[in-house]
């Protein structure tokens, strides 16, 4: 990688790869930039007022997708603490100080215990992931997949409904009566309908047949 | 307002003079974006469009694959990451430390969060669309439309005063994150 190599690169394709390099340099200057602003803004928060023209920087959880600040008000606060915790070791001092005392604290004092905790913590969480995973297996998944057929036209498909024991004339009648749609039986054995209902089935079919569980079902848009 | 955006339909580019009419829209209502217009939309940039199959006449407009506005009926309203960048855009209305938790589930803004200490009403006219923001907190998360005149708010503090529109975490903050 030399810098003439560079230049002739960027003289044969100016518009879009200018565009995306350009993009990738600013962005390590701009995490390096937040931290100042921070500071600036606690010391003069009158002054930042005129400065305004330029677009500010906010740094967003990668977890949970909102500003940082907003992280304790999302649904797992704790992922989102580790994660500040490892990527911007500034921010996460000013947001959570009394976390950090309570840290220094306990790495002081408890040092064998704490590895211990560390321990069961990574022995927890593998177990649930797996026991949600065991309880669908792919014999049991009811598919329903939309095709566009105008543009505001479409046809949705169910399968998979037989391996749960159901008649499907008779779901065809019940689900063709409750959402008042045209619907037919495929050479398959599937059963097409008229319309967009991926969203009211994925509600409804748990609540009717209730050997079917929400996790079961999978939406599929061609 | 966006709980689920399933029906979502493909992108179009916006005409040149659909284009411009934005621009306007934007220029009438907020006087804020003058300044900042060339860095919202670039001169050579794809601007495309997207309709709602079925709800209330809804447009969501995307620069360069950045989420930018959405219009509802003649409103022309930003969407929060935009107001992030450039947070003079809008008016600024403080609400309470207890009242964050429900704005984020998706609730309107009732009169005591705005009036009660902690809380910052500014001056707004009935119809404008206001930033929502947090005792203690430095960034907008949540758009909303006044329902009354801050005057009217102040004397009878009571019920709605904002409707909210757009908020941190609903589907269309979700779309700009995939």
């Amino acid at each position: 990688m030399s810098d003439s190599d560079d230049d002739i690169f960027k003289k044969k394709k100016p518009s879009k790869k200018k565009i995306e390099q350009q993009q990738k340099q600013k962005q390590p200057q701009q995490v390096e930039q937040q931290p100042q602003q921070l500071k600036q803004e606690l010391n003069q928060p009158q002054q930042q007022l005129n400065i305004h023209k330029n677009p500010k920087v906010v740094i967003y959880c990668k977890v949970c997708t909102f500003p940082v600040e907003f992280c304790s008000y999302s649904k797992a606060p704790q992922e989102c603490k580790e994660w500040l915790k490892t990527s911007f070791k500034d921010l996460y001092a000013n947001l959570y100080p009394e976390d950090l005392k309570l840290e220094q604290e306990k790495q002081a004092a408890q040092q064998q215990p704490q590895q211990e905790q560390q321990q069961q913590q990574q022995g927890q969480p593998p177990e649930k992931k797996k026991k949600k995973k065991v309880k669908v297996t792919e014999s049991e998944m009811v598919y329903i997949k939309v095709k566009e057929r105008n543009r505001s036209k479409f046809i949705t498909t169910l399968t998979g409904l037989e391996k749960h024991g159901l008649d499907i004339k008779e779901a065809q009648k019940k689900i063709s009566k409750k959402f008042g749609c045209g619907s037919s039986i495929n050479e398959k054995g599937d059963i097409e309908l008229q319309g967009d209902l991926s969203a009211e089935l994925e509600e409804w079919l748990p609540k009717e047949y209730p050997t079917i569980k929400e996790d079961m079902i999978a939406i599929q848009e061609k | 307002m966006f709980k689920k955006l399933e029906d979502l339909s493909k992108p179009t580019l916006l005409s040149k003079t659909g284009v411009k009419e934005l621009k306007q829209s934007f220029n009438d209502q907020y006087p804020f974006f003058k300044e900042i217009e060339d860095e919202v939309f670039p001169k050579k940039a794809n601007i495309q469009s997207f309709k709602l199959r079925s709800e209330y006449k809804v447009e969501i407009v995307q620069v360069d694959k950045d989420y930018i506005c959405f219009t509802k009926e003649d409103l022309v309203i930003p969407h929060l990451k935009l107001v992030h960048k450039f947070p003079d855009l809008l008016i600024k209305q403080q609400v309470d430390a207890g009242a964050i938790k429900h704005i984020l589930s998706g609730s309107d803004v009732l009169a005591p969060g705005l009036i009660s200490q902690g809380g910052q009403l500014n001056p707004a006219q009935k119809g404008q669309v206001v930033g929502i923001y947090g005792e203690g907190k430095e960034n907008a998360m949540g758009i909303g439309i006044m329902t009354a005149n801050s005057d009217d708010i102040k004397k009878d503090p009571k019920g709605h005063a904002i409707q909210l529109v757009h908020h941190l975490g609903d589907a269309l903050w979700q779309l700009s994150f995939k």
